[in-house]
């Protein structure tokens, strides 16, 4: 005790010294200093309390979790989607496919015409400036038999340029040419689904597959690709086969299913879709039994209906994460209520020690902050976790949105403020008398 | 000199009306640089509430009170901070640490509001443990202290901005005799080094060691004894 005691008499700058001049006090406000130590007694604050911050850290981690996500998610679908529109290669295009009799006069004048046959092309397709391509296509199912198992495909006749024309690149081999056009070829172009499923991770290129009785070689597998149509469907699915060597060799009488025509520009649509139909009926002795179909305009009404669907599922999907942040925002509330009923002491004595009402406030709405950021900062780690490990499954990855984590943070921090406010402002307004009686 | 204190007609009137507590009816005290005082009195006795009006935590309802040459009534909440932080230091009965800060950034606080430095405040507060007998505790959480040692870390605290006025709440209150009796010999200390204390105490023998003993009894200074 007398050393210590002594150690007080000790030589050095004596700051026990009444005598001493007092500190130079420098202007007050809210410094720096301040605002790391009120971030350090925040983290105190909830580290000490570990399950009611976890609880709000939760809720708003589920919030920005959720925006983000979504968000992202949302981007992800729609760049998906779109480049399956893109994939179905429609823009600029018509079809011209054999109309459905809808009633029993139709059917009965329907029968008298041959249909839509191989014969028609060179009649309705003469070549026209504002056409880029006739796409002609005939199509049948048939069973065929690999390695002892019997497996149902589409078996498709097309043109040399119709993989180009549709989008449907070369995955392994060689596509069908002008070459396999002329000769009749028997051979084929397996689509990826297909592929897998008959030949597993093998390479089918060189093998052939025997339909109806014809064995076509394999030259060629088509690059894996989205499905969105049936006629990605198809030929994922099936094999597609010079349309001369169909015609020969699958179809005696010689049955189109449909011509796709591909337009140099979208505004002669109209025109070419008259004429085509005008060619058809001459070539069908007068009977309309076929019809054209603007796949374009199909296709923009397609991607509309998916827009439209999109935006009521942004809605629901934004208006669930904004509750769930809103219900953590009042977890907050709560969490700084009872951090400020428990702490009545520490701020009457921080007061008391010389902290103004103002210091009091911004470090109540501080250590608010602080949590809601914890809580943001976990949501957006967690929600771009989760974005990584989906990524597979879209085109480009998935990317976290940036519009929807910015959001998420400036949602998260708002409601922080806005549920601190109430607390900081009772902490601020608390005499020191009062609450350290 | 000026003095320290200085009050005149003093006056705090709790509540309205018809249930108004006259808790201090005109005090007029003075207390002059480096003076120890002692203010004793029974609970009830408006002890507390003269207390809280020296230390600048409440103001009176009438009269005035200076306070090392600054005018105190009136003053905003702001002001009072200010000049709670500057001007006064404090030790209670109960220590009144923060349990979740160590003792080094406990004695630092009322620096950090002065808007002192980090690194002045870190070797401030050191040196101020140093003197107070514990700067092997600086790290140490308060709950690690006893009784005694948690009063000294007060102690640094209240001396932390060198403030004119150390005001003393009952500071043995909590402690056996032996250990009461240490931070008693720390006061008497502080008082030799030039240091104006006011002691507030309900024990006649810990009020025999100041120079000068007020006694306050129904809100009005009853007995005053000693040096002026």
């Amino acid at each position: 005790m007398n050393n210590e005691v002594l150690a007080l008499r000790s030589p050095g700058p004596s700051l026990l010294n009444g005598e001493a001049p007092a500190p130079a006090v420098p202007a007050r406000g809210f410094t720096g200093g301040m605002f790391l130590e009120v971030i350090r007694t925040g983290l105190v604050e909830l580290w000490a309390h570990k399950v009611r911050s976890l609880l709000t850290l939760t809720l708003l981690m589920l919030g920005v979790f959720a925006l983000v996500v979504m968000t992202s998610v949302l981007d992800g679908v729609m760049d998906k989607v779109s480049t399956g529109f893109a994939g179905m290669s429609w823009d600029g295009t018509v079809r011209i496919a054999p109309k459905t009799p809808e009633t029993g006069e139709e059917r009965k004048r329907f029968s008298m015409s041959p249909g839509l046959r191989y014969e028609d092309i060179s009649r309705s397709t003469s070549p026209n400036p504002k056409v880029l391509a006739f796409l002609p296509r005939a199509q049948k199912t048939v069973i065929v038999r690999v390695s002892g198992d019997t497996e149902r495909i589409f078996v498709t006749g097309v043109s040399p340029d119709y993989a180009q024309w549709m989008n449907r690149p070369v995955g392994l081999g060689r596509g069908l040419t002008e070459d396999d056009q002329r000769r009749r070829s028997t051979v084929a172009m397996v689509g990826a689904t297909l592929a897998a499923k008959l030949f597993g991770g093998a390479d089918p290129v060189g093998r052939d597959l025997v339909v109806e009785g014809v064995p076509f070689r394999i030259v060629g597998v088509q690059a894996p690709g989205q499905i969105f149509n049936e006629e990605n469907y198809t030929d994922a699915n099936g094999i597609l086969i010079p349309l001369e060597t169909y015609m020969d060799r699958l179809d005696p009488a010689h049955k189109l299913s449909q011509i796709t025509v591909k337009l140099r520009r979208t505004e002669d649509m109209g025109e070419v879709s008259a004429m085509l139909l005008s060619r058809v009926r001459q070539a069908h002795h007068g009977i309309e039994d076929a019809e054209v179909v603007d796949l374009d305009a199909e296709a923009a009404k397609g991607y509309q209906n998916f827009l439209e669907e999109m935006r009521g599922w942004k809605i629901v999907l934004l208006s669930l994460a904004g509750t769930v942040l809103l219900v953590g925002g009042v977890g907050v509330l709560s969490v700084m209520l009872i951090s400020f009923s428990d702490r009545r002491f520490e701020i009457g004595l921080r007061k008391a020690l010389g902290a103004s009402d103002h210091e009091i406030f911004i470090q109540f709405l501080l250590e608010a902050v602080v949590l809601a950021a914890i809580g943001a900062l976990l949501g957006t780690l967690s929600g771009a976790l989760l974005c990584q490990a989906l990524s597979a499954s879209f085109p480009y990855g998935l990317v976290v949105n940036p519009i929807g984590l910015i959001t998420a943070w400036i949602v998260a921090l708002t409601l922080a403020v806005v549920f601190g406010l109430y607390p900081a402002f009772r902490a601020m307004r608390l005499s020191p008398m009062e609450a350290m009686r | 000199m000026t003095p320290i204190i200085q009050t005149e007609a003093l006056t705090k009137v709790y509540g309205a009306n018809g249930a108004a507590v006259h808790a201090l009816r005109g005090i007029d005290l003075t207390v002059e640089k480096g003076e120890f005082v002692a203010l004793i009195g029974p609970s009830g006795s408006g002890k507390s509430t003269l207390m809280a009006i020296l230390g600048c935590l409440d103001l009176p309802t009438v009269g005035t009170y200076t306070l090392d040459g600054r005018q105190v009534q009136g003053l905003s909440g702001g002001e009072l901070a200010r000049i709670r932080n500057e001007k006064v230091g404090f030790v209670f009965q109960s220590y009144n640490l923060l349990p979740r800060a160590s003792i080094v950034r406990n004695v630092e606080l009322p620096m950090l509001y002065a808007g002192v430095g980090r690194k002045e405040r870190r070797e401030r507060a050191l040196a101020l443990l140093e003197k107070v007998g514990i700067a092997d505790k600086a790290d140490k959480l308060p709950a690690t202290l006893s009784g005694g040692q948690k009063q000294r870390v007060a102690v640094a605290r209240a001396l932390a901005n060198n403030p004119a006025l150390l005001l003393a709440d009952e500071p043995t209150g909590a402690l056996d005799s032996k250990t009461g009796a240490e931070v008693l010999d720390l006061f008497r200390e502080l008082h030799q080094q030039g240091n104006t204390l006011l002691l507030v105490t309900h024990d006649p023998s810990i009020a025999a060691l100041a120079q000068r003993r007020v006694e306050i009894r129904d809100g009005l200074i009853a007995v005053a004894e000693g040096v002026a």
